[in-house]
């Protein structure tokens, strides 16, 4: 009998990098890295617990800039070129290895490893990947889910109700035009949550969201059942806070999983290792050292010399660690259920990239977690949220406090002397606008205004991404996050200013339309504060 | 002679390699693009990749943002439970341009613990706000962090804030007022939750202040140390 519940949620997000601008663009491969690395296994995962009949349950969060990207012609062909380099790359490398019987294996593992991503993607899936985990949904093993139109980072947009109405919804309109169906859950942006976003998230029709532990534990009202049952913050929506002994297993830079000896170290890539005129035409401008997702050694040790990487040895690992996992979820429902007035729902929630990309085998892991918990005799079930609200259980009432996912767990990282700059910046764009709708409220506006007035709305909404911020704040591709923000305000202000002295220039307007090809069905007039 | 007529051949013999090079070949040449030679259409209308990389460029060039604008404008948000964070964007006259004044008046941000009623719209509001404290700026400054007094009474609660210029004695002169906004509960995991020893057991070992969060890898966190 089951006396407990455990919900996975993966959510997948990445930002929007789409650039015709150019003819290749370094930054897409964010993008094509973890098509093969993290959603492809995660599909063939799905496909093979469904041909084995396993009895799971899964939620997926899709971010309306990961499934535009997905669905996007332009990157779905350049991302059919960059496995072709990576094929040939592999091609050569099983060549050069050929006295290092070891290296050539692993070559030879890479080269089935893109030829299998190749097939999926292209022959398989006809390069729809949004498609292949719909099949999943229809199935009712996976729930899908949505979140915030471009990631804002909601308690930072708050100045302006406006601003985070409009993310919710946008979010929320994209992914029912993709899927055809009105979410229930919604994953907030980093967990960001400030008390009132549950009425915004209500009025789009949201169910459930997600806050750090310490949102639920520091809620207005103390929580009787911990994390582990959810709040009901009234309108008719519930708040399921992060488990912290689940996410330390596998998150935990000291003890999670994925730093074991055995794993394939994500940093030891030939982009970086080899000599660079060997592997110039497979670097960014044949000079800048990049990874290439040809990866020989394993984690190995802090201090030790990396050494060579052996996958059944990995793979090992990953289902013991799936054990492991299981077991301390059955110790920790054993004694939850004993103590609390409801069964309790341990709720796991990871970044998707986290699986396959970072951890190359966060796939075979989770497979392995997923047909373990299937088990009738573990007492444990997995579940998504929605199946726990379901069962109708008395839910206490309280508000969680404001909180993020984040370093120290509030607003701090993406609000700091190195990105403080931005806030003024789309606060005065996120003015601008409503302005600019509130002026134009009774008023006809012709096709081209409306054309243009809609794009100024898409051009605000990418340069709220949280993700820009937080690279900032982080320190990698700086000058990249820097670019984005404000390229995307240097749109809006021209598109303003376009429309203000009704001097739209359509080729520009559809330039910027072709560059920025996202929120096909965005209407400018939601733009305005809601009435009342 | 037709086709059909032709005199059979034998195939050419081809080694693995040479049809993989064969094959990556045509790939690369033949594969379906979204761009045709360089163009990207879009309705009616063709545009080469660097027209579109003109026109991006130009727009980036000529309509770079601002923080500048007519009005003037204060805005407060925030960070943790222990700060907020103020910017703002004063006006060319806005401020005070006697310069007898000027040598005397301070820059000052006036941070409240938000009133049950709304500040009044007048000068001189010091007197009536249940609680607040100022913060010296200077002139060339547009933004502040602000650190919330642990002490005072200030903790869990709404914050506004007014910028203007501080004459001692003589009063407070507002140039500006800001939103109102929520910081945080300061409490971190409460030892008064009353929890259970089994719920405690699970939360409170990984709730100290070097716990986790779900945003920084794992792998990314581990990159120095290997």
């Amino acid at each position: 009998m089951n006396k407990g519940y455990l919900s996975i949620v993966l959510h997948a997000h990445l930002p929007y990098v789409h650039h015709p601008e150019y003819d290749s663009f370094f930054e897409e491969s964010w993008l094509f890295e973890a098509i093969s690395e993290c959603y492809l296994p995660l599909i063939a995962m799905l496909d093979r617990l469904q041909e084995d009949h396993v009895d799971y349950r899964l939620t997926l969060s899709l971010s309306p800039t990961l499934l535009t990207m997905w669905r996007d012609p332009l990157l779905q062909s350049r991302y059919l070129g960059h496995l072709q380099r990576q094929l040939e790359l592999v091609e050569k490398e099983i060549v050069r290895t050929r006295d290092q019987p070891e290296y050539q294996q692993l070559a030879e593992m890479y080269r089935q490893f893109f030829r299998g991503a190749l097939c999926s993607y292209r022959d398989h899936y006809q390069c729809d990947l949004a498609a292949a985990f719909e099949k999943h949904r229809q199935t009712g093993k996976l729930e899908l889910i949505t979140t915030a139109a471009t990631h804002g980072f909601l308690p930072l947009l708050n100045t302006s109700e406006t601003a985070v109405r409009n993310q919710i919804k946008t979010g929320v309109d994209t992914f029912k035009a993709c899927f055809g169906f009105q979410p229930t859950g919604f994953w907030l942006p980093e967990c960001g949550y400030f008390p009132g976003l549950e009425k915004v998230l209500a009025d789009a029709g949201v169910g459930y969201f997600f806050v750090d532990t310490h949102g639920i534990m520091d809620a207005e009202q103390a929580p009787r059942n911990g994390v582990y049952a959810p709040l009901a913050c009234g309108h008719g929506v519930a708040a399921f806070g992060r488990d912290p002994a689940s996410s330390r297993q596998v998150w935990s830079a000291e003890e999670g999983y994925p730093g074991d000896a055995d794993y394939r170290e994500y940093y030891s890539d030939i982009g970086f290792d080899l000599e660079l005129d060997y592997i110039a035409p497979y670097i960014l401008d044949g000079s800048t050292r990049t990874n290439t997702g040809i990866k020989y050694h394993r984690v190995t040790g802090s201090n030790l010399p990396k050494a060579i990487y052996r996958p059944k040895q990995a793979l090992a690992k990953a289902e013991q660690h799936a054990r492991d996992f299981i077991h301390q979820r059955q110790l920790q429902v054993d004694a939850l259920s004993a103590e609390m007035d409801l069964p309790p729902i341990i709720v796991a929630p990871y970044d998707a990239e986290l699986f396959g990309h970072w951890w190359f085998e966060g796939p075979h892991w989770l497979e392995a977690v997923l047909r373990l918990a299937s088990r009738s005799d573990n007492g444990i079930q997995t579940v998504s949220c929605k199946d726990y609200l379901d069962l109708r259980l008395p839910l206490q009432m309280a508000t969680p406090s404001a909180s993020s996912w984040g370093e120290h767990g509030y607003s701090s990282y993406w609000l700091n002397e190195s990105n403080d700059w931005i806030y003024p910046l789309i606060h005065k764009a996120d003015a601008e606008l409503k302005k600019l709708v509130g002026d134009l409220q009774g008023l006809t506006v012709n096709a081209l205004q409306q054309r243009a007035l809609n794009q100024a709305v898409r051009s605000l909404l990418l340069a709220q991404a949280s993700d820009w911020p937080f690279i900032i704040k982080s320190g990698t591709t700086v000058e990249y996050a820097k670019k984005r923000i404000t390229d995307h305000l240097a749109r809006f202000n021209y598109l303003y200013d376009a429309i203000r002295k009704n001097r739209i220039d359509e080729r520009y307007l559809t330039a910027l339309e072709v560059m920025d090809d996202i929120f096909p069905d965005i209407d400018f007039r939601d733009y305005c504060p809601v009435s009342g | 002679m037709a086709f059909l007529q032709s005199e059979p051949r034998n195939r050419i013999e081809l080694s693995g390699q040479e049809m993989l090079a064969i094959s990556h070949a045509i790939n690369n040449e033949f594969a379906p693009r979204f761009t045709k030679h360089n163009t990207v259409c879009a309705g009616s209308m063709t545009f080469s990749v660097q027209e579109l990389l003109a026109i991006s460029q130009e727009i980036s060039r000529e309509y770079a943002p601002r923080t500048a604008e007519n009005s003037t404008r204060l805005v407060l948000l925030p960070v943790d439970p222990h700060r907020l964070h103020a910017y703002w964007h004063l006006a060319e006259n806005s401020l005070n341009p006697s310069p007898k004044l000027a040598e005397e008046d301070q820059l000052t941000l006036r941070i409240f613990k938000q009133a049950d009623r709304p500040l009044p719209e007048t000068a001189n509001v010091a007197e009536q706000a249940p609680h607040w404290f100022d913060i010296p700026i200077d002139k060339a400054q547009s933004r502040q962090e602000v650190i919330v007094p642990a002490d005072t009474g200030f903790a869990d609660a709404k914050f506004s804030a007014a910028i203007g210029e501080s004459r001692g004695e003589q009063g407070f002169t507002v140039l500006a007022y800001s939103n109102s906004t929520d910081i945080p509960s300061p409490r971190l995991y409460r030892d008064d939750a009353g929890l259970s020893g089994a719920l405690a057991q699970f939360i409170m070992p990984a709730m100290s202040a070097s716990s986790p969060r779900g945003k920084a890898a794992p792998v990314e966190q581990n990159k120095d140390s290997r």
